[in-house]
């Protein structure tokens, strides 16, 4: 004895709200989510493998400066934690290294970013110097929107379950 | 970046006539993309700055993923799925599209790096149009504060009056 198909039930918890095999429906949720995450960690490693052949690595380049030499390049963004003279100590993450001349409004414990020539004697030959203004300010406002957010998402999460009660 | 105040204002203002829960994912999602992808960077950062260990470059590169338009979008995907399923498409909607919103007023901005890689995976080269220095946004925070406040009082206002 056979059975008639039935219709897919417009209650089933979980099609509420989105069409039948719509690609954000609870079928295989924690699959989809397992899948996503795995596809943004192989994302961060691709990006990281390719940034590597575009920015170059201070540190690599403290380690042999021989084969940097000569190339004005992108060096990222570093602390000075100290100006001696006509140069500057500078701390990154991944590196410390010194970088000449300094330009005469630099201040120690300014954050910069720099453009410049990576030379023989371990020294970056500056091109462009850019101090980064108001980082602190910025950095308090990151934190406060970080609050933010948390709060509201929870506002909207703890209002999304009273709606469902 | 300009600062998430200036970002979560932009984002508020433009999508101030949606109801409660849609400008909500559409304010978080204004500053996700930052979060999601300088946040990891800034505490491995912390911790080396610390503990004195030296962290490894391509680690913290790949932090920055998410504030690409296509990873941007898988993670707005990933977050939808977390939610409750009557609230995913508006959230991931409105997370995608305040996102991509902020992608686009960070490209105005002017870096030393040359800009972003909008065009991940397929291309990793930098464009931004460099209107404005990184920091130039700080001084238009507090406007953006003010009609921030604004806005979520009068939508207070308006729903108080309507009860």
């Amino acid at each position: 004895m056979t059975t008639a198909p039935t219709a897919p039930s417009t209650t089933d918890p979980r099609s509420r709200g989105l069409p039948p095999g719509h690609p954000l429906s609870d079928r295989f949720r924690w699959l989809k989510v397992l899948a996503l995450a795995a596809l943004l960690g192989a994302g961060g490693w691709h990006l990281s493998w390719r940034m590597d052949r575009d920015v170059v690595d201070v540190g690599e380049m403290l380690a042999a400066p021989e084969a940097h030499a000569g190339h004005p390049v992108y060096l990222g963004n570093f602390k000075v934690v100290s100006i001696e003279a006509d140069q500057a100590e500078l701390w990154s993450p991944w590196a410390v290294t010194r970088a000449h001349p300094v330009p005469p409004d630099l201040q120690v414990g300014d954050a910069i970013s720099l453009r410049g020539t990576f030379g023989l004697d371990q020294r970056i030959a500056a091109a462009e110097w850019k101090v980064h203004e108001g980082l602190l300010v910025k950095k308090l406002i990151g934190i406060s929107a970080l609050g933010l957010v948390l709060l509201l998402v929870l506002w909207e999460l703890l209002a999304l379950r009273r709606a469902r009660a | 970046m300009p600062d998430l105040l200036t970002h979560a204002g932009i984002g508020v203002l433009t999508r101030s006539r949606a109801r409660r829960s849609a400008l909500i994912w559409f304010a978080v999602g204004s500053c996700l993309p930052d979060l999601s992808s300088r946040l990891p960077g800034l505490g491995l950062a912390l911790v080396s700055w610390i503990t004195g260990i030296r962290m490894s470059l391509p680690v913290l590169e790949a932090t920055g993923l998410c504030h690409n338009p296509l990873p941007y979008l898988v993670l707005c995907a990933l977050i939808a799925l977390l939610l409750p399923e009557h609230t995913r498409r508006t959230a991931f909607v409105n997370l995608w599209l305040a996102g991509w919103l902020h992608l686009a007023i960070d490209t105005t901005q002017r870096h030393l790096n040359g800009g972003y890689t909008l065009l991940y995976p397929f291309s990793m080269v930098r464009w931004e149009l460099g209107w404005i220095e990184s920091d130039a946004s700080l001084r238009v925070a507090p406007l953006f504060a003010g009609a921030l406040v604004a806005v979520l009082a009068l939508r207070g206002l308006v729903a108080w009056r309507a009860r």
